[in-house]
């Protein structure tokens, strides 16, 4: 870096118009990327009004306007928002265009100058913060800044100019992820990472630039470019006013980027939403958007696209975790306390990620508060929460702590039912985070995160399982153009369970997963409109998959090892996503992973044309430790392109291709805490899966709507399913437990969302099919004789509606509408008699469905007073879930009574249920 | 797994639209075991779900056969029932039988073979006093749960499967009886036709099984059986139930295993698929006939408990039988509805006496099911 200061003046500026009239006359313009030059021609010659400016202010800025019956000061407002150009008439025909500081008629106030070396900090302060005693609902809008990167001597000889910049949370420090950075002029932006930084490669000149984020005032700055250089900006929250709540932003994404099935939330932005038993939760918020299914309530995980539940991967701050629920699925395993932001990537996944079918959700931890200690608190029903966070040094480096914990089981014990009664439920998980900035240029995260179940029903059945893991990010910034990422992952998964209900055959079993992952990502941005990532990744995968032991004095059980597995999985991947043409953009991604599974194993192998089953072993292959016993690898392309066409819409098209070495052995319709999850090996091949994938995309910016549309068809090979009875427990050969086969899936989502007014929220239909088939030589090896079946989460019609509305900036309520159609089933085909006894044939496998499912959920929240001033800020929220107290059927059965067969439905949560919850902060509405 | 109860959760009845998808097919029920007497071959066509009716198949050609091709033929007995005695040599541990049909529409049928797997034997069979949950949420039952001791060891059968049946002694209520018959005159019921005191044997409708692959030699204790409330008159005037353990092949283990499962064990939070459960018979005729059942022979050993005078557990006198509370206007009854029975019967809590319809049964214990004026051999005097 260049030792030099620069300075960056910021300027606070208002505009009161030097001479400001409305004329009466209408006028019509059609521009649609026109030159400056042509918006004058067209404008001039419709308005009969002359502009004067210097065609240099404009650089290379396109116009994007359709208007009927404008005025002309509609217009020339329009054409020069985010421009940082003013207007003004000298009579009634002719106007004046200039930069605002020329035409100031106050002077500007320089508030800060703060210099570092080679980079500059744009400060900031707040009007409203400190004078007044409450929060303030509008802030001064026309605050214009200027920054400057770069040496202005060192020369325009580089026709490129790499900016790099740094979005930060005023109060917290904390970067600001996912915000854009727009260059008004072109049109173009970036999107900041997970640590807030923004690359953009410009030519040298002045912009006018524009940063937003969901929830944070938009800042509009000038940014004069002069070589490669970096800044730094701080970006404050957005006070909630009435007329402008934001829970879901990401439109300009959705319109520019070559993204698409991406979903992506801010904490924050939900705060709002109806959540069940008081417990807010990122799965539970998932299943309400287009594509994202689970098979009922009390189920781990989520489909995504008809996939199934072992289909997705969950990373928290990069950490693998592989069950996900607490209490079976009724709720999620992340304290959203420290939730900043959940990114679902289900359509084209980009490279920098792989090893599932379906899909990748990506939560992030909020960095903790660099400036001041802090803590939030909770209460509900079922759990309370806690989370401290502060500096370690101030600016520089900051921790949070979290953690939640069930704290009586008094719901269990209210219930009469003796087994119930004598049961107990318990869980916690834990989530701390360390952040270092040592220098400019570098940025280490250190992660731990912690989560444990236990689970006793009566005196039958113990459950008990965890999560551990650690993750180390580092990030550095090599270069304005280069930026390195490396993460170390270890993760743990295990489980034990014991059952009882039988003293002579009780046993317990024990689980292992071990998850242990080094990552290495790069971006570089070599060009204008030009981006290029590479990177590697390597997995060591180690399984225990336990030893079935006798529990107890009486039991005769055999001692059973289920044995051992390795693998090891690797990647290389290279993406270029690069802005071709004004309206095309283009993503190509080149993925090549291979997996090893290594021994120690004794492989059995099986007479050849026939079925796999412990009659056919005919020989055995031993393999010594870390020996290879199988290699695949593959190539996967991930390829999307955007055609925008015009300001508001685009369409993209994509085609994404993974593959997956582990899977869940599970012979249950939803996932229960016992199944295990297992990797590729010596007979089991790795899935592999393809999706081509189309979108539109269009926002109504006056109406602050945006909608999409996406169509996808899947197709998958090798999935994983399960021979009628398959028993994992008492059975070491896989193989002769499973079958594979063919996954087709095909939808479309319909996405209307509305991001903005007292009123928002969003509306989605899926319209989609899921179907499986599995095709053996022989009916032994065929599940449904060899014919197509639907999946067991297969729902054809899905209908989300999530409402929220302000009535005050203290009140709010909201509500949640899910639609369904009811999961498929397997009914009796007829029914016939054994010594009197009824007994059931079934043959087709899911040919009907449970009823539809149909729930509505509604909450209200109510906030603490605004007072500026106040040590803590508590916020109540009273929630019910099925507020109609409808009886959704999560499965139908059919028992034996005597001489008839009865069909029964059996609803997880058949009536309303209420709770109130309570949190509380330090510090006023705003903290963070 | 009923885990999903600590929340509200819900279980109704649920009534499907008949699917009709394969009725009509043919149901073979023939489980012949080692132990002497008459062995019983059923056959039948299965119906639909909704309204279902027993459909015997008669007038079939029933036959076993061994490996060496010696046949036995079973003879129509009516019901559906086909009946035989094997000659006491012919069904031997290690030796392989099949099952051959000619239906009475000319259609073959053979099952594959099956072999008889060695016997093993009951240790003991006892109970327990055990209170469980009861139909309607927050309530609980109170009676008995029949427990099994057995041993494993390496000689014996892997797997096992136990078949129950139960003997109770039943009393009608004292009621004095009367009939109305197409006479038109009101009488006293005869002796012949009124018996208050029968012997009930049913067939326990629970399949029990066990695998011991996965076990170690050893005394294997407190296999559960099925459990017996007091709200029945079952455990007041004694109770009598013959365990039978019958050691299968696998085929066979895996089809009742299955069967089970599909019609004991679903309505959980995990449900598993229900199984599509093949059975070993098949259609020489046409291939992609689906035959349901299945041909089994076993090795059989049996445990005969009685149970009287249980301590610690309460059988109250439930009121049953009680007759109507009007008396019928007689005359109304049209012919064909005749004969009517009538009990008189004093009304406990205010000691009124009412004479009113009743049903003839609550008159005649010998005619619930399974039911007889005699006790049978196995009862204890007095």
């Amino acid at each position: 870096m260049r030792r030099s200061k620069l300075a960056i003046i910021l300027l606070l500026f208002t505009w009161n118009g030097l001479l400001s009239q409305e004329t009466g006359t209408k006028l019509s313009l059609d521009l649609s990327g026109a030159t400056i030059e042509e918006f004058v021609d067209q404008f001039e010659t419709r308005s009969g009004i002359r502009l004067y400016f210097q065609p240099e202010w404009f650089r290379e800025m396109r116009v994007d306007y359709v208007a009927d019956s404008v005025t002309a000061d509609e217009a020339i407002r329009e054409v020069l928002k985010g421009t940082g150009l003013h207007y003004g008439y000298i009579s009634s025909s002719v106007i004046v265009i200039l930069p605002e500081s020329r035409l100031s008629t106050t002077l500007p106030d320089i508030l800060s100058v703060e210099a570092r070396q080679g980079s500059a900090v744009a400060g900031q302060e707040y009007l409203g913060m400190n004078g007044s005693q409450y929060i303030q609902g509008t802030r001064p809008e026309q605050i214009t800044r200027t920054i400057s990167v770069g040496n202005p001597s060192s020369g325009t000889s580089r026709s490129v100019a790499r900016v790099k910049g740094k979005l930060i949370h005023v109060e917290t420090g904390e970067p600001v992820a996912g915000a854009t950075m727009v260059i008004l002029e072109s049109g173009k932006g970036s999107i900041s990472d997970q640590y807030g930084n923004v690359i953009m490669a410009l030519a040298p000149g002045r912009y006018s630039a524009q940063f937003s984020f969901i929830g944070m005032e938009r800042v509009s700055a000038a940014l004069e470019v002069y070589s490669d250089g970096e800044f730094q900006l701080e970006m404050s929250p957005a006070v909630i006013a009435l007329n402008e709540v934001q829970i879901l932003g990401e439109q300009y994404r959705d319109i520019s980027s070559t993204d698409i099935g991406v979903e992506r939330f801010s904490m924050k932005s939900l705060k709002q939403l109806p959540v069940f038993m008081g417990e807010r939760d990122v799965i539970k918020i998932s299943r309400l958007l287009p594509g994202i299914t689970s098979a009922g309530e009390a189920s781990t995980g989520v489909n995504v696209r008809g996939g199934s539940v072992d289909q997705n991967i969950f990373y928290i701050n990069r950490l693998p975790v592989y069950n996900t629920s607490h209490l079976f699925g009724f709720f999620s395993a992340f304290n959203p306390d420290i939730i900043r932001d959940f990114s679902i990537y289900k359509g084209n996944v980009p490279v920098n990620y792989g090893g599932r079918l379906s899909s990748v959700f990506n939560i992030l931890t909020r960095k903790g508060n660099n400036r001041i200690y802090t803590a939030h608190a909770g209460i509900s029903p079922v759990s309370a929460h806690l989370t401290f966070e502060g500096p370690l040094r101030k600016d520089h480096s900051s921790f949070i702590v979290s953690g939640r914990s069930s704290y009586s089981d008094w719901i269990l014990k209210r219930i009469k039912d003796p087994e119930i009664s004598n049961s107990d439920a318990f869980f916690y998980d834990v989530a701390a985070s360390m952040n270092f900035e040592p220098g400019t240029k570098n940025t280490l995260q250190l992660f731990y995160y912690q989560s444990f179940d236990d689970f006793k029903y009566a005196d039958l059945t113990d459950y008990e399982y965890a999560n551990r893991g650690g993750s180390l990010n580092w990030i550095r910034n090599i270069s304005p153009a280069l930026t390195s990422k490396v993460t170390a992952t270890a993760s743990t998964y295990r489980f034990c369970n014991v059952d009882k209900s039988e003293i002579s055959k009780a046993y317990s079993h024990e689980y292992l997963l071990n998850h242990n992952e080094v990552l290495a990502d790069f971006t570089w941005v070599p060009a204008f409109r030009h981006s290029v990532g590479f990177g590697s990744s390597l997995i060591l995968y180690r399984l225990d998959r336990g030893v079935v032991e006798p529990f107890g004095p009486s039991s005769i059980r055999k001692r059973l090892e289920l044995g051992f597995e390795q693998g090891l999985e690797g990647s290389l991947f290279i993406s270029d996503d690069i802005n071709l043409l004004s309206w095309l953009s283009l993503y190509g991604g080149f993925r090549y992973s291979s997996y090893s599974r290594l021994g120690p194993e004794t492989v059995m192998l099986y007479e050849p044309g026939k079925p796999k089953a412990v009659n056919t072993i005919v020989d055995s292959i031993s393999y010594g430790k870390f020996s290879p016993v199988r290699f695949n690898s593959g190539p996967e392309f991930r390829l999307a392109m955007n055609i925008k066409s015009g300001q508001n819409t685009s369409f993209k098209l994509a085609f994404n291709q993974m593959r997956q070495y582990l899977f869940m052995l599970s012979n249950t319709v939803t996932i229960s805490p016992t199944d295990q999850w297992k990797l590729s090996d010596y007979h089991i091949d790795p899935q592999t899966g393809y999706q081509f994938s189309s979108g539109a995309y269009h926002i109504f910016p006056d109406m602050g709507i945006s909608g999409s549309v996406e169509l996808y068809y899947k197709f998958a090979r090798d999935i994983v399913e399960y021979r009628d009875g398959a028993d994992f427990v008492n059975i070491p050969l896989t193989e002769t437990q499973v079958l594979q086969g063919l996954q087709n899936a095909y939808g479309a989502e319909l996405m209307l969302q509305k991001t903005s007014g007292r009123l928002n929220g969003w509306i989605n239909y899926t319209l989609s099919r899921s179907e499986m088939l599995v095709a053996g030589d022989t009916e032994f090896e065929s599940i449904n004789h060899g014919n197509p079946y639907p999946s067991n989460y297969d729902r054809p019609h899905v209908l989300n509606v999530v409402a929220n509305y302000h009535v005050s900036r203290r009140f709010s309520v909201a509500s949640n509408l899910v639609y369904m159609s009811g999961r498929p089933v397997t009914f009796p085909a007829s029914l016939y008699y054994i010594k009197e006894v009824a007994y059931i044939d079934y043959y087709a496998r899911n040919e009907f469905r449970v009823p539809d499912y149909f729930r509505v959920d509604l909450s209200l929240t109510i906030e603490g007073n605004l007072k500026a001033d106040k040590l803590m800020h508590s916020t109540w929220s009273f929630n019910v879930y099925n507020l109609l107290g409808r009886k959704n059927p999560q499965s139908i059965f059919f028992r034996s009574e005597d001489f008839f067969v009865r069909g029964y439905a059996f609803s997880v949560i058949g009536v309303p249920v209420f709770t109130l919850s309570w949190n509380v902060k330090l510090g006023n509405y705003e903290s963070n | 797994m009923a885990l999903a109860a600590f929340l509200p959760a819900c279980v109704e009845r649920y009534y499907p639209e008949d699917a009709d998808l394969f009725t009509g097919m043919l149901v073979v029920n023939a489980l012949l075991s080692n132990g002497s007497g008459t062995q019983v071959i059923n056959l039948s066509r299965s119906d639909g779900l909704v309204f279902p009716e027993y459909m015997p198949e008669p007038g079939a050609a029933v036959q076993v056969e061994n490996e060496e091709g010696d046949q036995i033929g079973f003879t129509d007995s009516g019901d559906g029932d086909y009946l035989a005695d094997l000659p006491e040599d012919f069904l031997q541990e290690g030796g392989s039988y099949r099952l051959l049909m000619i239906t009475s529409d000319g259609k073959r049928y053979e099952s594959e073979f099956t072999t008889l797997q060695p016997a093993s034997n009951i240790d003991s069979v006892y109970y327990r006093l055990e209170t469980v949950p009861g139909d309607e949420p927050g309530t609980t039952l109170e009676g008995i749960r029949f427990y099994l001791d057995f041993h494993v060891d390496s000689g014996s059968g892997r797997f096992l499967m136990w078949d129950l049946t139960e003997t109770y002694e039943f009393h009608n209520p004292p009621y004095e009886g009367f009939i109305y018959d197409t006479d038109r005159v009101l009488k006293p019921l005869p002796d012949s036709m009124s018996d208050r005191q029968c012997w009930i044997t049913l067939h326990i409708p629970e399949i029990f099984t066990q695998e011991t692959g996965n076990l170690t030699a050893g005394r294997y204790s407190m296999k559960p059986l099925h459990f017996v409330s007091n709200q029945t008159q079952r455990l007041r005037h004694g109770y009598s139930l013959l365990v039978r353990q019958l050691t299968l092949d696998e085929a066979a283990f895996r089809y009742w295993d299955d069967l089970k499962k599909n019609v004991q064990e679903a309505g959980a939070l995990f449900d598993t698929q229900p199984s599509i459960t093949p059975g070993n018979i098949c259609s020489c005729d046409d291939p992609d006939e689906r035959v349901l059942g299945f041909f089994t022979v076993s090795a059989v050993s049996e445990k005969r408990i009685f149970v009287s005078d249980l301590e610690g557990l309460d059988v109250p006198d439930l009121l049953f039988c009680f007759p109507t509370f009007e008396f019928p206007r007689l005359s109304y009854f049209r012919l064909r509805d005749l004969p009517i029975f009538l009990s008189r019967a004093t009304w406990p809590e205010t000691g009124e006496i009412i004479t009113g319809e009743t049903d003839r049964k609550c008159l005649d214990c010998r005619l619930y099911r399974g039911s007889s004026g005699e006790p049978p051999d196995f009862w204890p005097e007095g």
